[in-house]
């Protein structure tokens, strides 16, 4: 999946979660502004300057409507705390009158993302709130776009805002990913497993289900041991009761798979996972990797 | 918790004993409302006694002396026409260092094996606030079933020779397992280990279990497996442990 694929064709009424990569946001914005008035679907961004411009150096957004993020928050909050009224008037209302009779206004939002990098995980979910509120009288499309990493210090914050929106995408996660994040400490790897477990319930095999567990568990061990990161774990269902596990974390480092001593402890994890797993691959994200695996059932016979 | 625990024992026609930190008469006072103590203590049905006199001078635990004691005390209560024996024990008074607590691990394992063979039912109490989390979390797995702490695996004994392990163990557990094996008493040359209720494995576990066994010695089974650890087992190429589907 390329970054410009990961905003095309949004369901109706979507409202994601967008972890932007900063060196793919340009396009990934651009793209989804040029596919909204591609469906003729007046086009709201609320983004910072940077992220305006290198968007622009992609494509003419002239026919979209534009906020300067920063300047707009601090409008929206002249007493320290996000006004619900000047959002109404600001924001809510605009957009109310954009919408057209049939069909729906498209939005790129990143007021949540700057109150996130404040240190406000609070406003951010008082923010989608907000947002959520005008969803349901206005249809949107609406990407709130946050940097890659705020998974990492604050994971319990980042999964309650992630549980107000319809799914979160980034370059490993399209809006069937299912994702969370997990603290760096020796009960996540478990955790994890109980999360891919839930999301396979009645959908896997129970052989697929346990080589499932080990893979997951795997990337999570080598996370919180290695990286000694926090982590987002996503399942991806593939259809033909195939599934993608992916591992993302803050560590720049990928795995190499690597010739171990002979039944050493350590060491042969991702020789595992290239054992059990029908492919696997690590990449970089943002300025950590992702590590992914897909686990298939077996051919009959 | 306790008093319920001993209220099924005296039901259930057991002698029954409760041991703990707190003097008699005020352990007699808990009991209260299971029955006429005084009465159950005089009839010789209930015994209520301080840890210090059951642990004299708060020293190390002797794990085979004190097995020895209660395998005594459960003989008598068979003899009196009693159906078993049933305590409650605080053990708090046995912690404190890593020798106490080795010992303390190796008295679990004897203690198992004992409740598997005879007619004897205990709980082990502890004070939370007197163990450290990684403590907790080891005489939890030490345990079959637990109160207060929900450890991720468990290993105890079910005879001597043979071992359940239970729950999920992975990489995060190692330390404990490691402990928790090498205070097996009289282990023998092969070790049965009844995987039935071991819902997850890492690779990791696998190999570290298979160094254990030839670091000291032995070979281990692991009976009951799920395919998937069969298949691990195998693509491994342990050398001391063997993986035994169950059928």
């Amino acid at each position: 999946m390329t970054s410009a694929d990961l905003l095309e064709r949004p369901p109706d009424g979507e409202h994601s979660l967008l972890l932007y990569e900063e060196h793919t946001l340009g396009e990934t914005l651009a793209a989804f502004a040029v596919d909204g008035f591609a469906a003729g679907e007046p086009v709201f961004l609320i983004a910072s300057a940077d992220h305006l411009g290198s968007a622009a150096r992609h494509a003419d957004l002239s026919a979209a409507v534009v906020f300067e993020a920063e300047g707009l928050l601090r409008q929206l909050r002249p007493a320290g705390s996000i006004d619900p009224d000047l959002f109404a008037e600001l924001v809510a209302d605009p957009i109310r009158r954009a919408a057209p009779r049939t069909g729906a206004v498209r939005v790129y939002g990143e007021l949540v993302g700057l109150l996130w990098q404040e240190g406000r995980p609070d406003q951010a979910a008082e923010l989608e709130r907000l947002w959520n509120g005008l969803a349901d009288e206005v249809d949107i499309r609406l990407r709130c776009g946050y940097p890659w990493f705020v998974f990492g210090p604050e994971t319990q914050a980042f999964n309650e805002v992630s549980d107000l929106h319809d799914c979160v995408l980034t370059r490993f996660a399209t809006p069937r990913t299912r994702l969370r994040a997990f603290p760096a400490d020796a009960r996540s790897a478990s955790a994890a497993r109980r999360f891919v477990a839930e999301c396979l319930h009645d959908h896997a095999t129970p052989s697929v289900a346990d080589v499932a567990a080990l893979l997951m568990s795997e990337m999570c061990a080598n996370a919180v041991l290695h990286a000694r990161s926090s982590f987002l774990a996503g399942v991806e269902p593939l259809g033909a009761g195939r599934f993608k596990l992916a591992v993302a974390d803050v560590d720049p480092f990928l795995p190499q798979p690597v010739a171990p001593e002979p039944l050493a402890v350590g060491g042969r994890g991702m020789a595992m996972v290239d054992m059990l797993s029908s492919r696997w691959g690590a990449t970089s994200w943002g300025d950590g990797k992702v590590v992914w695996a897909e686990v298939d059932s077996p051919a009959p016979g | 918790m306790a008093r319920p625990f001993l209220a099924e024992g005296l039901e259930a026609g057991q002698r029954i004993s409760y041991i703990g930190s707190r003097c008699p008469t005020e352990l007699a006072a808990d009991l209260a409302p299971i029955g006429d103590v005084d009465a159950l203590i005089r009839n010789g049905q209930l015994e209520v006694a301080s840890s210090a006199a059951m642990y004299p001078g708060q020293a190390t635990v002797d794990p085979e002396a004190q097995v020895a004691t209660f395998r005594e005390i459960n003989r008598r209560a068979r003899a009196d026409g009693y159906t078993g024996y049933r305590v409650v024990a605080d053990m708090t008074p046995l912690l404190g260092g890593p020798a106490r607590f080795a010992a303390l691990t190796r008295y679990e394992h004897l203690a198992d094996r004992l409740i598997a063979a005879e007619q004897i039912t205990g709980m082990c109490a502890f004070r939370r606030d007197a163990l450290d989390e990684e403590s907790v979390e080891l005489v939890g797995c030490l345990h079959p079933l637990s109160a207060g702490v929900a450890p991720a695996f468990r290993l105890y004994a079910l005879a001597p020779g043979t071992l359940a392990l239970e729950g999920e163990l992975d990489v995060f557990g190692l330390g404990r397992l490691g402990e928790a094996l090498t205070a097996l008493p009289d282990r023998g040359a092969e070790i049965d280990v009844d995987v039935s209720g071991l819902s997850f494995v890492d690779h990791r576990s696998l190999c570290f279990m298979d160094e254990w066994a030839a670091g000291v010695g032995v070979h281990m089974r692991l009976i009951g497996s799920t395919p998937i650890i069969g298949r691990l087992g195998s693509w491994l190429g342990l050398r001391r442990l063997r993986v035994q589907e169950a059928r």
